[in-house]
């Protein structure tokens, strides 16, 4: 059933609006001036397209980070040697979960001080919660009978995993993953916050100087990336689950 | 059961220890300005330091020897090591004269690693434990009360973050105020937008779609990019007379108010619809044959039907927005996120705690007693 | 084939299955009967290892369980649950191919046992095939589940309420097509039920289960007609005649006296017999061949209950 869909049709249009921002940035910069002109200090700032590539890179390695911690310790806890650790892991999860993100952020500063390499284990930390808790659920969720039947037809943990519990639990698990990478490309921006660089350079600077020009150059693309992500996720999900 | 060896405490309480002797416990600065010094537990304990380590040494034991009463036991312990961690900070202040004649001590990461693995242990040994529920409320209050009645006592005086906030006491429950307002009046007008819209969607199938997913667009909108998105229209907003006059502007309350709102409407928007949705049809064809009218069933039959999966929904946004109304500290909207932010800008950990420990702390009391209430109210609908 | 000697397993204080001691022969079909929470689903995952007992000993074609590799014992066992638990992210055709997979076959071997294991279950393969289980009936589902126990071609089969989620019409005819499937194979079966009616009708020698414990275990006939047990009895409050006539043959019973009206064919059932008797008054029904008369079905049963006195 392999028909142009809704999602990657709006996805791919966004893409293509992201990338002529990011290319033509300084032609996006004068279009805003020309609307929103409250100062005109066209001040040659750092290139979009730098802010661009700190903000994807961080969420990029702190997503692909978390996935990997995420999926690995959620799996080890829905398992026989793991069950004692789920309880004590969601109660964390469920902590974790309690914080906002300016907050986790804004904890690391004292223990690890300003940066990039701060902001990034925030952002991993903050995208494990909802990938740890969606696989635990996720997998845990799967029919009791269901699993019965496979082991009574003589898998082994290893291929009851492969065949039959993650198969099952990828539309929450895949869930889980767009949750934490929408919330990464969130909160990334308060990344500039803690001097980590980023799109949000742009949003927080033009925050505390009311320039607005400055504001939508950052608040537009995170913006698109974000549902960029969530569409392409949303799509992924539909597709990858049953 | 209780007589096999328990991994998961094990586990924790040899962190627990390690903790203790391999990283800093506080930081100790003479005063506000200066780079202060990092103490681990010893130093700045001295002798009450194996208090602690006890502590953890019979949790340690715990998990080793099984005895029926373990996870009691473990709780209790818990608990003591917990407060005594907090309790023995200012007696060590004793200890270091030498840096200053009144310290300002500021946690470091052993603490904040301690404090982590003890709420672990509590948080998964309380619930389990024989106790009456009373005991356990009754434990948990005790807990509350004897550091509040400390802490306005003075006892924690020397801690850094007390002296922030006895400093800024005026403009800690101002803060708190105005975070209160806010979160309370974006849930309301989110309740008053997103319940009609849910029902809209619920009726009419076809404007489910047009609904729903501009609602789950917002959703997914960053939120610092919201806030500085509304910025333009409010600030245009705010050039006429009227919205003036009531305080509307680019910066301020208007944004944070206007953007927590708009992230609230997706939950509440959500489980109204399956809150609806979930109603047996069957129900409502009865109600239908003992001829009750259109707003009779709605009133009598869908709406105290749907309403626990509806209030799930308010839960959901309440709990995101006491978070998300930190970055009104960034607009100038006030509330505990100008501690956060101030202490972002003046590199002050005391500072940013003072703005989120209040914030967790309502978010996990909150999300716990409207669970609780949420509990009682599904069981007087459903059963 | 299968054989439990003093087999227990407790959960803490509670015995679910009490010193238990069972045999199943080759071929046959045993049918372990009894109220829910008497231990006939336990009794049936012990042979699987789906439960490890707490003592006893459990040997399968005179090999020690233990002594197998666990997943390597299932693979040899077909096992079918009552809600069937087919994969619903799979086609019935990876459903099917599951064991086969496992045990590494070839995809053109497995293809040719799928089609041959949908025929054998009255599913036309090529419209069945590669439908998902949610496009599926509740007794296609139960069909295929019953191919995908049969898939790798093991030689016991353990079902636990198969046929218990399908309404009583498809229920029937189902049971019936199990037990030639079943003949036709000769495959071991152990078959746990808590109908009466179902168990009269399948089984060889029916088990009949409480607390734990085996209270009886004959054939059909002397359990429902023989039985010095108590419990048995109040089980059956006398109802298991009319389905011991639902055993046999109309074929084995009937004369070969022509009589008018519309025929029943030899396959059919004493039990189908009678009903049509009572429906139309007569006390003779044509049979494909010939008749049966009322007579004979109470001669056949009244030699049953004059064994029994």
């Amino acid at each position: 059933m392999r028909r142009p869909n809704g999602n990657i049709v709006a996805a791919l249009v966004l893409i293509v609006i992201l990338a002529m921002i990011v290319i033509y940035s300084i032609e996006f910069e004068e279009l805003l001036y020309r609307y929103f002109s409250t100062k005109n200090s066209t001040g040659s700032r750092t290139p979009l397209l730098v802010y661009f590539g700190q903000h994807i890179w961080m969420v990029l390695v702190s997503s692909v980070i978390a996935v990997g911690i995420g999926v690995g310790v959620g799996i080890f806890a829905t398992t026989k040697s793991g069950e004692e650790f789920r309880d004590p892991l969601l109660k964390v999860v469920n902590l974790g979960q309690a914080f906002p993100s300016p907050a986790l952020l804004a904890l690391v500063v004292p223990i690890l001080g300003y940066g990039y390499e701060g902001a990034l284990i925030a952002l991993v930390v903050y995208a494990l919660m909802p990938i740890v808790y969606n696989v635990v659920v996720g997998i845990q969720e799967v029919p009791e009978d269901i699993v019965d039947a496979a082991v009574g037809m003589g898998m082994t943990p290893y291929q009851l995993y492969k065949k039959i519990k993650i198969p099952l639990a990828l539309n929450v698990i895949l869930g889980g993953i767009r949750t934490a990478l929408v919330i990464n490309i969130s909160a990334a921006t308060l990344a500039a916050a803690v001097g980590a660089g980023g799109l949000g350079v742009l949003v927080v600077n033009g925050v505390r100087t009311f320039d607005m020009v400055l504001i939508l150059q950052g608040a537009i693309p995170v913006t698109i990336m974000a549902v960029i992500a969530e569409l392409l996720l949303k799509e992924a999900q539909s597709r990858l689950s049953f | 059961m209780a007589e096999k060896k328990d991994k998961v405490l094990f586990i924790l309480s040899a962190l627990g220890i390690s903790a203790f002797f391999l990283f800093p416990l506080v930081e100790a600065k003479p005063n506000r300005i200066v780079t202060g010094e990092k103490l681990f537990a010893l130093e700045y304990l001295g002798a009450f330091g194996a208090l602690i380590i006890v502590g953890w040494a019979i949790l340690l034991a715990l998990s080793l020897y099984g005895t029926k009463r373990r996870i009691e036991l473990a709780s209790i312990v818990g608990i003591i090591t917990a407060m005594g961690l907090l309790f023995l900070l200012p007696i060590g202040a004793g200890n270091i004269l030498e840096i200053g004649a009144n310290p300002r001590i500021s946690f470091s990461s052993s603490f904040y690693m301690q404090v982590l693995l003890l709420y672990i242990i509590i948080s998964t040994y309380m619930p389990r434990a024989a106790w009456s529920r009373k005991l356990k409320a009754a434990l948990g209050i005790g807990a509350f009360l004897a550091l509040g009645v400390s802490m306005s006592m003075g006892y924690f005086e020397s801690l850094s973050i007390i002296k922030e906030y006895g400093v800024r006491q005026r403009q800690f429950y101002n803060n708190l105020y105005i975070h209160g307002v806010l979160t309370f009046g974006s849930v309301l007008a989110g309740c008053i937008i997103a319940i009609p819209l849910g029902y809209l969607a619920y009726l009419r199938k076809r404007l489910e779609g047009r609904i729903m997913v501009p609602l789950s667009i917002i959703e997914t909108i960053p939120s610092l990019s919201l806030f500085g998105i509304l910025l333009v229209p409010l600030s245009g907003l705010g050039q006429l007379p009227f919205f003036r006059s009531i305080g509307v502007s680019g910066i301020g309350w208007a944004p944070a108010f206007v953007a927590l709102t708009l992230y609230t409407l997706l939950p509440i928007g959500r489980n109204t619809l399956t809150g609806f949705h979930s109603i047996d049809r069957n129900v409502v064809q009865a109600a239908k044959g003992m001829g009750m009218s259109r707003r009779q069933i709605l009133k009598k039959i869908e709406i105290p039907l749907a309403f626990p999966v509806i209030f799930t929904g308010v839960r959901i946004a309440f709990i995101q927005t006491i978070g998300g109304a930190v970055l009104a500290g960034l607009v100038g909207g006030g509330g505990m996120g100008s501690f956060v932010f101030l202490g972002l800008a003046e590199a002050s950990p005391d500072l940013i705690l003072l703005g989120v420990i209040p914030i967790v702390f309502f978010t996990v009391v909150l999300d716990y007693s409207l669970k609780a209430f949420e509990k009682y109210v599904r069981r007087i609908v459903y059963d | 084939m299968i054989e439990m000697q003093n087999v227990t397993k407790s959960y803490g204080d509670f015995k679910a299955v009490d010193n238990l001691s069972l045999h199943v022969d080759s071929g046959e079909l045993l049918v372990i009967l009894g109220p829910s929470g008497c231990g006939k689903s336990t009794t049936l995952r012990l042979m699987n290892k789906m439960a490890e007992r707490t003592s006893g000993t459990i040997k399968i074609k005179d090999k020690d369980i233990d002594s197998f590799v666990e997943e390597d014992l299932r693979k040899g066992i077909g096992y079918v649950i009552q809600s069937i638990g087919l994969f619903p992210h799979m086609n019935v055709w990876k459903n099917i191919a599951t064991v086969p997979q496992l045990l590494g076959w070839e995809n053109s071997s497995i293809d040719r046992r799928v089609d041959e294991l949908l025929l054998l279950v009255g599913l036309k393969p090529e419209n069945y095939r590669y439908k998902k289980p949610s496009q599926l009936s509740g007794g296609e589902a139960q069909r295929v589940g019953v191919a995908r126990a049969l898939a790798s071609d093991p030689d016991i089969l353990l079902m636990d309420e198969p046929f218990g989620a399908v309404d009583p019409i498809n229920r029937l005819r189902l049971q019936k097509e199990f037990r030639q499937i079943q003949r036709r194979l000769g495959k071991t079966v152990v078959f746990v039920t808590h109908d009466i009616d179902e168990a009269i009708l399948l089984g060889d020698r029916i088990c009949i289960m409480n607390h734990g414990k085996v209270v009886s275990l004959d054939t059909p006939e002397n359990v429902v007609l023989h039985s010095k047990d108590d419990f048995v009895d109040s089980f059956f409050k006398g109802e298991g005649i009319l389905t011991i006539l639902s055993r046999k043959n109309v074929g084995d019973y009937m004369e070969e006296i022509p009589w008018e009206g519309e025929e029943i064919v030899q396959d059919s059932t004493l039990k189908e017999a009678l009903s049509l008797m009572l429906l139309t008054g007569e006390d003779r029904v044509p049979v494909k061949g010939g008749s049966i008369s009322f007579n004979r079905i109470l001669q056949v049963v009244g030699r049953d209950i004059n064994e029994k006195a």
